[in-house]
C-alpha cells in the first residue's frame, strides 16, 4: 500500500495509530517532532504525510507549509474537534484533508486512500482552455507549455471542475466528488483547495479567470 | 404602578386622606367663624339699637306731657333716630301713627307688633323685605303713669342691615377663599409629602423588581433613620447575601465545569490511544480462540464509548465557556439529514419524509449532531418506527423526529434536555450498546440554541415522543 509518514508527538498515540495503519497494510515511518518529520520526508519520500497540528518545536502549520513548498506530497492533518480555527489554518497551510480526533485507524486509512486516489483517467486527448492544457489521459496539466505540479487533491478538483465547463458546482458536490466525504463535511476545505489551485493555474489568483466563485453556491470552471 | 386602578395606589390614597382632612377642617373652621361672625354682628346691632331706644326713652320721659300730646310723640320720633337718620322710626298711640318715612309701621312685621302690644317689652325681629335684610325693634313707652285707660304708645325702629349683610358676605367669601387656599395648600403638601414618604417605597419596589429580573446588584440608598430606612438596610443586606450566595454557587459550578473540562482534556489522549489500539486488537483477537475476541471487542466498544463521552464532555464545556462557534454553510437540509442517517448507519431503519429544496445556512457538523442525537435518542429511549420529517415553515426549517415508544416520562418536560437526565431510569445498559452518555439531548439543545433555533419535546399524537427542531433558514437571527 502506501508509504505513510506519521508525525505525532504523543508516543502512545503514535504507536497506536502506527499499529493500526500497518495492520491496514501501509508502510509506516514515524517522527515525534516536526524537524524529525521533515528530515524523514527527504530521506524516505513518503506517498502521504499524516501530521498532528499540535507539535513541540516547529508546529504542524509550519511543517505543512514546508512540505508544500518542497513538493506535492499530500497531507492529512490530525486535529481536535474544538480546534476549529486550526482546521482553517491547516487547510490554508496546504493540508489536503483532515481527520478529527479521536481517530479510528480504519477511518484514517479510508481518508488516506481517498486522498491518494488517482483521478479517473479517460484517454480523450488534451483539452485546451486558453493557456491551460488539461490531459485527462496522462493526468497532467500545463500552462503555456510549462507543467504544473498539482497534489492529487488539486488535480481531482481541476478535473472535476473542468469536466463540464460553464456549469456551476456546489461545494457539497465537490466535497463528495473530490474528497469522498460521504457526510456533510465542512466546505471550507473546498475553498482552501480552490485557493491553492488558483495560486498554481491562474495568472492573477486574486482575479481568477478559470475557476470563478459563484456567490454562496460554489464554483464554476470558465474556459478562458 | 402598572395596571393598578386609580385610588388603589398608596400615593393617591394618602393624598386623598390629606385632602379630606384639610377639607373637613377648612369647612368646619370656615362655617364656625362665619356663624360666629354673624352672631356677633347681629348681637351688636341688636344691643346698640336696644340701648339707644331704652336710653332715649328714659331721657325723654321727664319732658313728656301727661297725657301724651302730639308734640311729645313728635319729640320721641325725632329723638329715636340716629343723628344721621339712617333708620326708620315710628310711634303709634291710640290709633295715631307718626313716622318719618311713610309706611314704616306697615313694614314692621305683624308678629312683632302683636308681641309688643301683648308684652310691652323690648322685642326684636329680623325680616327680609324685597330681598333686603332689616332689623326691627319695638317696645312700649312704659314710663307714663297710666291715666285712666291710657294706653302706652308703641315705638318702632327699623334698621337697614344691608351694610352688615355685606360685611357678613365679605366674611363668608374670605372664609371660603381661605378654606380653598388651605385645601390647595394641603393637597400640595400631601403630594409633596406623599412623594417624600413614598419615594423609599417606590425605590424599594424598583429594586425588588430589578432583583426579580435577576439583577442582584440592585441596592437602595438608605435615607434618614425611619422605619423605611431600616427596611432599605434590610433589603440591601438580603440582596448582598443573595448575591454572595449566588456568586459562590456560580463559582462552584464553574469550578465543577472547569474540572470536568480539564479531566476530559486529560482523558482525551489516552482514550484516543486506546481507541486507535482497539481496532488493531479487534482484528488480531479475531484470529485467536476462546474469550479473547469477545474481550477485545468489549474493550474496543467501551474505548469508543469513552472516547465519545469525553468528546461530548469537551463539546459541552465549550458551550459552557461560551467559545462554541458556528461554521455556517449553505446546505440542502434534506441532503444533510440523509447524510447524517447514512454515516450513523440509520439509513435503512429510519422512515423519512423530507421536503427537498429546504436550503438553510447551518453548521453541517452541528446540524448532524442535533439530528443524530435526536435519532439516537429515539432508538435508545423510544421504539421503532422512528420517523424524520423535514419541511419549511415561513422563515424556519422544521425537523421532526418521532418514535412510537412509551413517550416522555410524566413530568419530565423540557428537563429531558438537561445533562445526564435519562428518559427511563430503569433502562439497563446493554453490553456494547451504550445507553447513551446522557449528554446527547443536552448537546442537541445547545447546538440548536447556537443556531438561534428552538428544540422542544412533547408527545407524538400517534403515541411515543416527538421532538421538534426549528432553525432559522437565513442563519442565526
Amino acid at each position: 500500500m502506501a508509504h505513510v509518514l506519521l508525525i505525532e508527538d504523543d508516543p502512545a498515540l503514535r504507536t497506536g495509530l502506527g499499529m493500526g495503519l500497518r495492520q491496514q497494510g501501509h508502510t509506516l515511518h514515524e517522527a515525534a517532532t516536526g524537524e524529525e518529520g521533515l528530515d524523514l520526508l527527504r530521506a524516505v519520500l513518503p506517498d502521504i504525510v499524516v501530521l498532528d497540528l499540535m507539535l513541540p518545536g516547529i508546529d504542524g502549520f509550519e511543517v505543512c507549509r514546508r512540505i508544500r513548498a518542497a513538493g506535492t506530497t499530500p497531507i492529512v492533518m490530525l486535529t481536535a474537534r474544538d480546534d476549529d480555527l486550526d482546521v482553517v489554518s491547516g487547510l490554508e497551510a496546504g493540508a489536503d484533508d483532515y481527520v478529527v480526533k479521536p481517530i479510528r485507524p480504519r477511518v484514517l486509512d479510508a481518508r488516506i486512500r481517498a486522498v491518494l486516489r488517482r483521478a479517473d483517467h479517460t484517454p480523450t486527448g488534451p483539452e485546451r482552455y486558453g493557456e491551460l492544457t488539461v490531459d485527462r489521459g496522462a493526468l497532467t496539466v500545463t500552462r503555456s507549455g510549462e507543467p504544473i505540479a498539482l497534489t492529487p487533491t488539486e488535480l481531482r478538483m481541476l478535473l472535476e471542475l473542468s469536466r463540464s465547463p460553464g456549469q456551476v458546482m456546489s461545494r457539497q458536490h465537490l466535497l463528495q466528488a473530490v474528497w469522498e466525504h460521504d457526510y456533510l463535511g465542512d466546505s471550507r476545505i473546498v475553498d482552501a483547495c480552490v485557493q491553492r489551485l488558483r495560486a498554481k493555474i491562474e495568472e492573477n489568483p486574486s482575479q481568477p479567470v478559470y475557476v470563478r466563485t459563484v456567490r454562496t453556491f460554489g464554483y464554476r470552471f470558465h474556459p478562458a | 404602578m402598572r395596571g393598578r386602578p386609580l385610588l388603589r395606589g398608596l400615593r393617591p390614597r394618602l393624598i386623598l386622606a390629606f385632602g379630606a382632612l384639610a377639607l373637613i377642617t377648612a369647612v368646619g373652621t370656615t362655617a364656625g367663624s362665619y356663624f360666629e361672625a354673624r352672631r356677633v354682628i347681629l348681637k351688636e346691632v341688636q344691643d346698640s339699637v336696644g340701648i339707644r331706644v331704652r336710653d332715649t326713652l328714659r331721657e325723654l320721659a321727664p319732658r313728656l306731657d301727661q297725657p301724651l300730646t302730639d308734640a311729645s310723640l313728635g319729640l320721641i320720633l325725632g329723638a329715636l333716630n340716629t343723628p344721621a337718620g339712617n333708620d326708620e322710626v315710628a310711634v303709634v298711640h291710640r290709633g295715631r301713627v307718626l313716622e318719618d318715612i311713610p309706611g314704616t309701621v306697615a313694614r314692621v312685621p305683624a308678629e312683632l307688633r302683636e308681641e309688643v302690644r301683648r308684652t310691652g317689652n323690648l322685642t326684636f325681629q329680623r325680616f327680609n323685605r324685597d330681598g333686603r335684610p332689616f332689623f326691627a325693634v319695638g317696645t312700649t313707652i312704659a314710663i307714663t303713669r297710666p291715666v285712666g285707660d291710657d294706653i302706652p304708645p308703641e315705638v318702632y325702629v327699623v334698621v337697614d342691615m344691608a351694610a352688615q349683610q355685606r360685611n357678613l358676605a365679605t366674611v363668608g367669601t374670605t372664609s371660603v377663599l381661605i378654606a380653598a387656599g388651605a385645601l390647595l395648600l394641603a393637597v400640595g403638601l400631601a403630594v409633596f409629602f406623599a412623594r417624600q414618604v413614598l419615594r423609599p417605597v417606590r425605590d424599594l419596589g424598583t429594586a425588588a423588581r430589578r432583583m426579580a429580573e435577576g439583577d442582584l446588584t440592585a441596592r437602595l440608598r438608605p435615607v434618614g433613620h425611619d422605619e423605611l430606612a431600616d427596611l432599605a438596610a434590610t433589603f440591601n443586606r438580603t440582596a448582598a447575601a443573595l448575591e454572595d450566595t449566588l456568586k459562590e454557587l456560580r463559582d462552584r459550578e464553574s469550578a465543577a465545569r472547569r474540572f470536568a473540562a480539564d479531566v476530559s482534556h486529560e482523558l482525551r489522549t489516552p482514550v484516543a490511544t486506546m481507541m486507535a489500539v482497539a481496532d488493531v486488537l479487534d482484528v488480531e483477537a479475531a484470529r485467536a480462540g476462546g474469550d479473547l475476541p469477545v474481550a477485545a471487542r468489549t474493550v474496543g466498544e467501551e474505548a469508543r464509548n469513552l472516547a465519545g463521552l469525553v468528546e461530548e464532555l469537551l463539546e459541552i464545556s465549550r458551550f459552557d465557556a461560551g467559545v462554541a462557534a458556528l461554521t455556517l454553510n449553505t446546505v440542502d437540509l434534506a441532503d444533510a439529514v440523509r447524510a447524517c442517517l447514512r454515516t450513523r448507519g440509520r439509513k435503512d431503519t429510519v422512515r423519512t419524509d423530507l421536503r427537498d429544496g429546504v436550503v438553510a445556512d447551518v453548521d453541517p457538523r452541528r446540524f448532524g449532531v442535533i439530528i443524530g442525537n435526536l435519532v439516537g435518542n429515539a432508538f435508545r429511549h423510544g421504539a421503532p418506527p422512528v420517523e424524520v420529517r423535514l419541511r419549511a415553515d415561513g422563515a424556519d426549517a422544521v425537523v421532526e423526529v418521532a418514535d412510537r415508544g412509551p413517550g416522555l416520562p410524566e413530568g419530565l418536560g423540557d428537563r429531558v434536555f438537561e445533562r445526564f437526565v435519562k428518559g427511563d431510569a430503569a433502562r439497563t445498559r446493554i453490553l456494547g450498546h451504550s445507553a447513551g452518555s446522557g449528554l446527547g439531548l443536552a448537546l442537541a439543545w445547545e447546538n440548536t440554541r447556537l443556531h438561534g433555533g428552538t428544540l422542544t419535546a412533547g408527545p407524538n399524537p400517534g403515541g411515543g415522543a416527538l421532538f421538534v427542531l426549528r432553525l432559522p433558514l437565513g442563519g442565526v437571527r
